[in-house]
């Protein structure tokens, strides 16, 4: 009776530690699969600092974090436009920027641009990752504040 | 006969503290949140970003924030008008913390610094960094006065 009780206890613990491996496992899943998702979003946003199209340049000289506006109108219409290369070359993402006058006298959104925007069939998630650039507008000669919003589709 | 019992029975109770124990230590482990090695890049980029833009950023004063935090710090406070430049500075900054920063619920810490030297008030959004908060490498861009002026920014978990 008491060897009885005993192997009874015995199964029930290795059940549980059983059960308890296996979420463990699945919850180790889930994390690799956040990270290569993290990963995706970052590959794609390194893609995106090695777009010169859209980039500000003086002689050639190209600065990452500088976005010149009338370029950004420019490559809006071509990526409208295009379906075979950039298709290929950025996958499905959205580009959206955005323009903020921090200034205490507006402090406000101004205007904003959806660049590119490529979803997939079906909907399975969408992840984002904001930088603040430069967005710089060479019929003033000025330069204002900006956020590019690049979400991926997953 | 029932002293072995009781034996018995300790011993499985022996058995299942140090399952529990066990047990408990794996859950605390897997509880533990991960930093994801996107973290390590994204963090240090955004921060150079934000302050490579918002130091290049034309205000409504028609001139950039670096300059207005450079004619604060040389207290000559000629380029705001009748508004202190540091005041301006700050507000300006402020500002574009809350709308990015501020509205993607990260905690950060902006510092403006000459040496030793502070006119402007450090911006702090979402309570700012504490000395025991998980950061990646703070973000620096370098006004060029003599000496330095430094802004730093700090972004927390």
């Amino acid at each position: 009776m008491e060897n009885t009780f005993i192997l009874i206890v015995i199964f029930l613990i290795l059940i549980l530690a059983l059960i308890f491996v296996i979420a463990v496992q699945k919850s180790n899943q889930r994390d690799k699969v956040r990270e290569l998702q993290e990963l995706e979003l970052v590959k794609k946003s390194r893609v995106l600092n090695f777009l010169p199209e859209m980039q500000c340049s003086d002689n050639n000289d190209l600065d990452p974090d500088c976005y010149d506006i009338l370029k950004i109108e420019v490559m809006k219409e071509i990526f409208d436009n295009d379906k075979d290369y950039y298709p290929v070359l950025l996958g499905n993402v959205r580009i959206l920027i955005r323009k903020f006058d921090p200034s205490p006298e507006i402090n406000s959104w101004k205007d904003e641009w959806l660049v590119y925007d490529n979803p997939k069939a079906e909907d399975k998630g969408y992840r984002e990752v904001q930088f603040p650039v430069l967005l710089r507008d060479v019929t003033s000669n000025s330069d204002y504040f900006g956020v590019i919003y690049l979400g991926v589709y997953e | 006969m029932r002293r072995k019992a009781q034996t018995e029975i300790l011993g499985v109770a022996v058995i299942v503290i140090i399952l529990i124990v066990a047990g408990g230590f794996l859950i605390g482990l897997s509880a533990r949140k991960k930093s994801l090695p996107s973290d390590s890049f994204v963090d240090p980029e955004l921060a150079h970003s934000f302050l490579y833009t918002i130091a290049n950023t034309k205000t409504e004063k028609n001139v950039i924030v670096s300059d207005i935090i450079e004619d604060c710090y040389s207290n000559r406070q000629d380029l705001c008008g009748n508004v202190d430049c540091c005041d301006y500075a700050y507000a300006t900054i402020k500002n574009a913390m809350d709308a990015t920063l501020g509205n993607w619920s990260r905690k950060a810490t902006l510092s403006i610094t000459q040496q030793n030297n502070v006119q402007i008030d450090p911006v702090i959004i979402n309570g700012g960094c504490g000395d025991f908060d998980e950061q990646e490498s703070p973000g620096y861009y370098y006004i060029t006065t003599r000496p330095h002026i430094v802004m730093k920014l700090q972004l927390c978990k």
